[in-house]
């Protein structure tokens, strides 16, 4: 070998090297969980709960898995579908098993590392916890978490993809509730329009512009940016449903927290409707026409909302537009969160 | 005067309690309903609303023990060391047991429930008896520890399948401040036998656990009115009849250890 040769060796050495290295960076950086910019802290403490490619890949499985029904027939992914920012499209209120329908609509499943609180009435504080109440939820999964745990525990594959992401092939609730979250975690929508416009990758038409100043006068004290909720929880005037749900007053038991329910994100409502608590709104144009004119004037009503929000049919159009800034495609697209085959 | 304060301070540099050397300290908790012991799936009983009724579930968490001596000083079982469910199905959980150090008890607290830093622990340190799974003592949609369940029938029962259904827990909010049904249990021992503890023995003490105080303790709760009580209803009036149901009734001192 001359030297020449030597060095175009050692150069191909480097490359593959190189090449290697991107790669293997490429591959675990999606597994990591990435603090968009212009977000704030998230809640979740991710000290406690470490994410790993296998944590997440194994949390994925179960969250697409029926098993974790009493019969074997519904999951997760049933009810929160991935192209649908994670909701039930299509239905008002949730379906589950032997066709039993609850009160209340699937909520979309994206940037919960953010969430003080889950479900409409956020009767439960922790994302670790969130799992078992839809699994216990005799018209959602019907199964006890324990009945679960034996069937992880006695199937085929689990023991050993429990032992790749926790290094023990011992399945309990703690592990398998941190799986779950490993995957809900990096469930993080931040790739819409109006998050480039933020990160100054782009900018608004005029017409979004326009809806995006009207957004902040008339929505943005409850929608608040950058996730589109405050995380608080007010009755927007909706009045009572036909199956008497008062939201979180189920929970607390006081008066003033009658009818109030969790502000939801308007992230991605392209794909989620119908909205609301109770799925009874089809169209974003009824939603905007019940914040015109027919809210309800029911006791705890939020005092923003007394006297409804005033907007022109050209103002509806230009708000219209700005929230569809908000629709994530790369979000519902990534194949990385749907079922795997 | 001079005289008051050499007794206030011998009092205060009384040692500690000597902490190296512990004795076996045994609860027993003898389940009854009115003035019939409790056979789960059996025994019929009576309340005062003349309802007639079977219990097929007494389930209840008792939490961070508190002995107080004959000095009047304190000992706390480490918290970890002191979540119990004593469940009426299960005799192994009826007598449950701590290490304290040697001394003469005079007063035992506990709490009825599970306090609410420990309702909000992260799902890693929810193990035992905390576990959310398998316990059956976990409220998912609602996150809280179920405190006290009592079920069983009676034809009284206004429910299609005729039982009635006693759960108890909140345990005062996690953000927004709401009902705490947990409830301090104070036990004066002096009458009815001090606790005498001592290295390498044990100090047994006798509870009555009169589950039909849950009916007609402070507050009358009758079937019919109430088949069904959860998150609504008298739960509250449930909760302070359910810190009422216990009496000293004797205690067992200087007992061999033993692991039945
Ligand atoms: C039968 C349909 C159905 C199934 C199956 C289901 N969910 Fe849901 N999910 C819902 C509904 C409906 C809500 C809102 C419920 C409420 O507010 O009471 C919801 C809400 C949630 C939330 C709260 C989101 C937020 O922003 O507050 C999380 C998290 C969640 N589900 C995760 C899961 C997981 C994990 C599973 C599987 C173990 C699951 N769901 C299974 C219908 C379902
Ligand atoms: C006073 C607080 C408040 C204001 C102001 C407000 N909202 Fe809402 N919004 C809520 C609450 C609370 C809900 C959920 C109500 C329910 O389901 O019971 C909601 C629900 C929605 C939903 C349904 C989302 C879903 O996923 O189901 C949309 C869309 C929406 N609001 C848009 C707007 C727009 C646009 C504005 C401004 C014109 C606005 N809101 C102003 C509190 C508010």
């Amino acid at each position: 070998m001359n030297k020449r040769q030597i060095l175009f060796f050692i150069g191909i050495i480097g490359l593959v090297i190189a090449c290697q290295k991107t790669d293997d960076k490429l591959d675990t950086s999606l597994f990591e969980f990435v603090q968009p910019e212009h977000f704030p802290a998230p809640v979740y403490n991710l000290a406690s709960n470490p994410i790993s490619k296998e944590g997440f890949e194994l949390g994925r499985k179960l969250f697409y898995d029926p098993i974790l029904s009493r019969n074997n027939t519904i999951s997760c992914g049933s009810c929160h579908i991935s192209q649908h920012a994670f909701t039930h499209h299509g239905h008002d209120v949730s379906h589950g098993i032997d066709d039993r329908l609850g009160v209340r609509n699937s909520m979309p499943l994206m940037n919960l590392a953010w969430s003080k609180g889950f479900f409409w009435d956020g009767g439960v504080f922790h994302l670790d916890l969130a799992p078992i109440a839809p699994i216990e939820n005799e018209v959602e999964m019907d199964e006890q978490f324990v009945t679960v745990l034996e069937k992880l525990r006695n199937s085929k594959d689990y023991p050993t993809l429990f032992q790749k992401a926790f290094g023990s092939s011992e399945i309990n609730s703690v592990n398998t509730l941190q799986a779950l979250s490993q995957f809900m975690l990096l469930l993080i929508s931040d790739n819409s329009k109006y998050d480039k416009v933020i990160r100054k990758e782009t900018n608004f038409s005029a017409a979004e512009q326009r809806g995006y100043t009207l957004y902040q006068q008339k929505c943005s004290t409850c929608h608040q940016e950058p996730l589109f909720t405050d995380y608080s929880y007010r009755d927007n005037g909706l009045g009572i449903n036909p199956s008497q749900d008062q939201g979180r007053y189920e929970i607390t038991g006081l008066e003033s927290d009658k009818l109030k329910f969790k502000v939801p994100s308007l992230r991605n409502l392209a794909y989620t409707s119908p909205y609301m608590h109770d799925g009874s709104f089809i169209t974003l144009e009824a939603v905007i026409n019940h914040y015109r004119r027919e809210i309800k004037q029911t006791d705890n009503l939020d005092p923003l909302l007394r006297n409804g929000i005033a907007l022109s049919n050209m103002e509806v159009s230009d708000l219209t537009a700005f929230l569809n800034t908000l629709n994530d495609e790369k979000f519902i697209r990534n194949t990385l969160f749907s079922e795997q085959p | 005067m001079l005289s008051a304060c050499i007794l206030f301070s011998c009092t205060k540099d009384e040692p500690t309690l000597d902490v190296t050397k512990n004795g076996q300290l045994k609860i027993k908790f003898d389940q009854i309903v009115g003035g019939k012991k409790l056979i789960l799936n059996e025994t019929t009983y009576t309340n005062n609303s003349e309802e007639q009724f079977i219990v097929s579930t007494a389930k209840y968490y008792v939490s961070n023990i508190v002995l107080t001596n004959n000095n009047g000083q304190s000992y706390t079982v480490p918290k970890s060391e002191s979540f119990f469910l004593i469940n009426a199905a299960n005799s192994e959980s009826l007598t449950p047991s701590v290490l304290v150090p040697e001394g003469q008890y005079t007063t035992l607290q506990f709490n009825l429930g599970i306090d609410s830093i420990t309702n909000t622990l992260p799902v890693s340190e929810r193990t035992g008896v905390l576990d959310v799974a398998g316990n059956d003592m976990y409220w998912s949609w609602n996150s809280g520890y179920i405190f006290f369940k009592l079920e069983g029938s009676s034809t009284s029962s206004t429910t299609a399948d005729q039982k009635f259904r006693y759960h108890i827990g909140l345990f005062g909010g996690y953000d927004t401040k709401t009902v705490n049904n947990n409830k301090t249990v104070v036990l004066d021992l002096s009458k009815a036998g001090t606790a005498i503890v001592q290295e390498n023995l044990s100090s047994d003490i006798h509870l009555m656990v009169d589950l039909g105080k849950v009916f007609d303790g402070k507050n009358k709760i009758s079937i019919a009115t109430n088949s069904t009580v959860m998150t609504s209803g008298p739960h509250q009036l449930i909760a302070e009849n359910y810190a009422q149901m216990f009496t000293h009734d004797h205690t067992h001192n200087y007992q061999k250890i033993s692991n039945e």
